[in-house]
């Protein structure tokens, strides 16, 4: 066991090392955090995050497939960990020194119900049609991903 | 005709030697003609005609609207447009009929010009090579099995080898506007819309051998461009010439009361007029596109444009940008969480294709969002999701909001060096046959299915791992305009062994445009791209 773990440990370095050579960064973002995780050891998204990822975004995963796509996506993403970005001002709006107007509270367009709904597939009178709300999502069983 | 300047045909136009109508009509002849290359979703035959008997009926009050007056263009499905199908490409939105106009649209129709169609692209603008649409893929006309010639001013003593046509494994035509490049590519209008959020107008625009202009973000008004990214998206300019790009620019720029980021000073016309002072005027070259699999070509086409720059006066100097390594996982990281955001729109009451279930609305939603999304857009929201946890949110989107402020400050360091222009490659290569861009797409796949079963070759796979993640990132310029802001344009220089076109991109500070189409022009006549006709 603790054999294996070293072997793995030995093989992560070397490869995180490896793939810094291969990425060659340059000098001045190479000065990497020293608590960042090596982007080679992104955990599996467990089963938990699976089913509140879906919940939250109302699409699902369709397949295993799908899942490595996202744990592709996180260990991409986790890149951006070996930059240095202390003090560092987040960049909102690349129109951050500019002054957002507001305009007068004034009805500029005509009120017109018929336009707006006529995008709607369902409509009754001057309203959308849903289904009855609060009442939570059939969670599938997560076994069934192929 | 149809292959000219917008300006030589504006004075036909005038002369009476052309009425708008017969323009329309070979316009639209042109576009069957090239239908197998399926850059139309949409052929607005009916809107076009009617548009173009008004503008004869304007040449003939001498009421005309400008040199826009009577041209055919053509719009990205993502712009809306009132009443016409505005589909984004996707299933969502098959159904979907704006009861309004996107303002670059009702400015273009208020210069006058003939909309023939509305343009193919990835599904909600999410891809490089327009070819994951519901409507099929757009393909290249540039070896393509349509006959056209290649021809070069006169006195020009170059020559090029045509592609190879393979019917089943052509070229792709660049994403997400394909659909625009090809049309204007083709002929079958003078100029189109695109839009640009990393990349997707410069990107096809290059492979299909036209101009792609990404105007300042802030410049012109994205009411009616159906958002992707808000931070970045901006409307895109496609036309044969930095000349046509520039007029159709000022048609549309400038304030829009409903685009609350569209800048309240009024626009300044852009002038092409004076030209440029190459004498003193500093162009730099980011070292680190070395650090891609770029191909030779791309190398040696850049090195040659940077001498001619040099040899007529400018001052051309290698810099560095330093975390251009991380714009694409930065871009990434902030493409998805807003995508994310973006998408929860589409919940099937309001507007677009509504599911069939009728237990609940939440089961509604996800039925209507699985059969409404592909499989590109659904991971895309997932992991946008994923980042946007409350327990990632601080590691990756807030991270990913700093990265994107250190790479601003990289291209600010530079301006403040009083450097005036970047040239940078736009693709890393010609436009890869759909064969190779599949392919590359399956690498990814391949990737993550073999990261645990090979470890030993890991270094290399995941150094390609992190090109290929997601098509995008291995086909689009991998230069950080599109986290920025500033505007940005790729020129057609020149053709490779092939035959088939390479651009340059050219970059300026925010607002700096004048600058920056003037130095485009420049570059545009100095290289002298060759003109392609269609021979049907």
């Amino acid at each position: 066991m603790s054999v294996c773990l070293l072997c793995r440990r030995l093989t992560r370095s070397k490869l995180d090392a490896l793939l810094r050579a291969a990425c060659k960064l340059s000098s001045q973002s190479s000065s990497a955090r020293a608590d960042s995780a090596p982007a080679a050891s992104t955990p599996a998204v467990d089963e938990e995050t699976v089913k509140h990822l879906e919940r939250l975004s109302l699409v699902d995963f369709a397949n295993k497939r799908g899942v490595a796509r996202l744990e592709e996506a996180i260990r991409f993403a986790n890149r951006l960990d070996e930059v240095d970005t202390t003090d560092v001002e987040p960049l909102v709006s690349v129109l951050e020194d500019e002054v957002l107007y507001l305009r007068e509270d004034k009805v500029t367009e005509k009120n017109d119900v018929k336009v707006v709904l006529s995008t709607a597939v369902v409509t009754e009178e001057d309203f959308y049609v849903a289904p009855p709300g609060n009442i939570p999502l059939v969670v599938r069983d997560l076994s069934e991903l192929k | 005709m149809l292959s000219t300047s917008i300006q030589s045909v504006a004075k036909q136009l005038k002369n009476s030697k052309i009425s708008a109508s017969e323009l329309c009509d070979a316009s639209l002849k042109q576009i069957e003609k090239t239908k197998s290359l399926n850059a139309f979703i949409t052929v607005t035959s009916d809107v076009a005609l009617k548009q173009a008997k008004e503008s004869d009926q304007r040449f003939l009050n001498g009421m005309t609207r400008g040199d826009l007056d009577g041209i055919p263009i053509a719009i990205k499905d993502n712009f809306c447009t009132q009443g016409i199908l505005t589909s984004c490409g996707s299933n969502m939105l098959s159904n979907f009929l704006p009861p309004y106009d996107a303002t670059v649209v009702s400015r273009l129709r208020d210069a006058g010009t003939v909309m023939v169609g509305k343009c193919n692209l990835d599904e909600f603008a999410m891809g490089s090579g327009t070819v994951d649409s519901i409507y099929g893929p757009t393909k290249n006309i540039w070896g393509s099995n349509i006959p056209y010639d290649v021809t070069y001013k006169p006195n020009h003593k170059m020559s090029s080898s045509k592609p190879k046509v393979d019917p089943e494994d052509w070229r792709i035509a660049g994403g997400s506007s394909g659909g625009s490049a090809v049309a204007v590519a083709s002929g079958s209008c003078f100029a189109a819309l695109g839009s640009d959020t990393g990349g997707s107008t410069r990107n096809p625009a290059a492979y299909c051998g036209v101009v792609g202009f990404k105007p300042s973000y802030g410049l012109v008004s994205r009411h009616g461009l159906i958002p992707l990214v808000n931070s970045m998206d901006v409307p895109g300019i496609i036309a044969r010439s930095v000349e046509d790009v520039t007029l159709v620019l000022n048609a549309i720029a400038g304030p829009d009361v409903n685009d609350s980021t569209t800048l309240k000073r009024k626009y300044e016309k852009v002038s092409l007029d004076e030209g440029v002072n190459l004498l003193g005027l500093r162009i730099g070259i980011p070292k680190e596109y070395q650090n891609t699999a770029i191909d030779a070509e791309i190398v040696d086409i850049l090195k040659k444009t940077a001498s001619i720059f040099k040899e007529c006066g400018a001052n051309v100097t290698e810099v560095s940008l330093p975390h251009t390594p991380y714009s694409i996982t930065c871009y990434s990281v902030l493409n998805q969480c807003e995508v994310a955001s973006n998408m929860a729109r589409y919940d099937g009451l309001r507007f677009g294709i509504r599911g069939d279930v009728t237990i609940s609305t939440e089961q509604l939603y996800a039925e209507t969002r699985s059969r409404g999304f592909n499989e590109v857009v659904r991971s895309r929201i997932l992991s946008g999701n994923y980042f946007l946890l409350k327990r990632n949110y601080e590691k990756y989107f807030v991270k990913a909001l700093k990265v994107r402020r250190l790479i601003k400050n990289d291209f600010d360091s530079l301006w403040d060096s009083n450097f005036d222009i970047l040239l940078t490659p736009t693709t890393l290569s010609h436009a890869p046959k759909i064969s190779e861009f599949k392919q590359y797409d399956n690498q990814t796949q391949c990737v993550t299915q073999d990261y645990c079963t090979q470890p030993a070759n890991m270094a290399g796979t995941y150094n390609t791992a992190l090109m290929v993640h997601d098509s995008f990132q291995k086909f689009n310029n991998w230069f950080c305009v599109f986290v920025l802001g500033i505007p940005a344009i790729t020129v057609p220089v020149g053709l490779s062994r092939e035959g088939l076109p390479l651009g340059l991109q050219l970059m300026a500070p925010v607002f700096h445009e004048n600058a920056l189409l003037r130095t485009a022009l420049w570059l545009q006549q100095a290289v002298n791209f060759p003109q392609l006709k269609l021979k049907v």
